[in-house]
């Protein structure tokens, strides 16, 4: 990778100038990857500093095991393997599995119920103001807390990363077929979430 | 072969529904694609269905997760460069050593002087002194 940009480089080449001790490398993987991986641990742990843990030592794994990495399968299935390991053994001792009530002590939230139904009716396509965009947040985020840890990390995975099933199943260590019932649930259970936070156009 | 193209397999409504997930994630192909697709073509209730569908995959695309902020990343960059000069660095100081190998020999120094050629020039120096002891010995007698 001697003389490559390390912006334009592939994440292949990356690793193996990692493995050689660039550290330009591997600052260079972290930018690329810091935020679709703390918020694939994010959909796992749904707490920011458990996320963060788990991402930081995605990243550290990655940097131990680089001279053994053989490019083999794709870069990020090997990276939210490790990802997904880290968070399903660290869920298994951390009690954070507490369902999230969908009860808002605030009370209902008229207007952000109104913006999910019309991002919902428009198919996601009519425009959004940035006030909007952090109501419309704040009431999908709690209705996709809500899911069942496997229901909600899969969703995230097909809508947030837009993985295939195929790559996901491989990540999660299971079959196709149970990923196609895990996302046909999460949406189920995504609509009562949302009809019970009182967003019309899913009742 | 009479050309007539072949008709997608009838779906019930049910069947169809079981498939719509799979559906607005592209992930049909081949027969079962053409059959729901033909189905939602006449089947008002389960089109409107997959336009529902759609809307929860709006919505769920619309959650943006979270974002790392400078003092994670920075955290992470510490933890690492730690860690690299804490595993004495042996990739880094073979690269080193590659690197300064290279170098010398571009410079047209040898990396090193050849051993041999000491030890041949004191048996050669022996052998000689050897030869003139003998000679001495023979004309002195």
């Amino acid at each position: 990778m001697a003389g490559e940009p390390t912006q334009t480089a592939t994440d292949e080449a990356l690793m193996e100038a990692l493995a050689g001790g660039d550290h330009r490398a591997f600052e260079e993987l972290l930018s690329r990857y810091e935020t679709p991986v703390l918020t694939f641990c994010y959909a796992f742990m749904r707490h920011r500093d458990a996320a963060e843990d788990m991402a930081q030592e995605t990243f550290l794994r990655v940097f131990r095991n680089a001279r053994h990495y053989k490019p083999i399968a794709k870069f990020t299935t090997w990276l939210y393997k490790i990802a997904a390991n880290l968070c399903i053994n660290e869920l298994k001792k951390r009690d954070l599995r507490k369902a999230v009530s969908l009860d808002d002590p605030a009370g209902p939230d008229p207007d952000g119920s109104r913006i999910v139904g019309r991002i919902a009716s428009t198919q996601g396509t009519a425009p959004l103001t940035e006030a909007e965009r952090r109501e419309a947040q704040a009431l999908i985020d709690k209705a996709i807390q809500h899911l069942p840890d496997d229901q909600r990390t899969t969703l995230v995975m097909v809508e947030y990363h837009h993985m295939a099933y195929q790559d996901i199943a491989e990540i999660l260590g299971v079959t196709v077929s149970a990923i196609k019932m895990r996302v046909k649930r999460a949406r189920e259970t995504l609509r009562e979430a949302l009809k019970i936070l009182q967003v019309e156009e899913m009742k | 072969m009479n050309g007539q193209a072949t008709q997608p397999r009838e779906l019930s409504c049910e069947q169809c529904r079981e498939l719509l997930s799979d559906y607005v994630d592209k992930e049909l192909a081949g027969e079962d694609l053409a059959a729901v697709e033909h189905h939602m073509s006449t089947c008002e209730k389960c089109a409107t269905e997959s336009t529902r569908v759609h809307g929860l995959k709006s919505i769920a695309q619309h959650w943006q997760g979270v974002a790392p902020d400078k003092k994670f990343h920075d955290s992470v960059m510490e933890r690492y460069i730690t860690e690299s000069q804490m595993m004495a660095s042996k990739p880094f100081k073979e690269a080193a050593d590659s690197q300064r190998e290279a170098q010398l020999n571009a410079a047209g120094e040898p990396a090193e002087k050849p051993k041999g050629l000491p030890v041949a020039l004191v048996l050669s120096i022996a052998v000689a002194l050897a030869a003139i002891a003998f000679v001495i010995l023979k004309y002195v007698r």
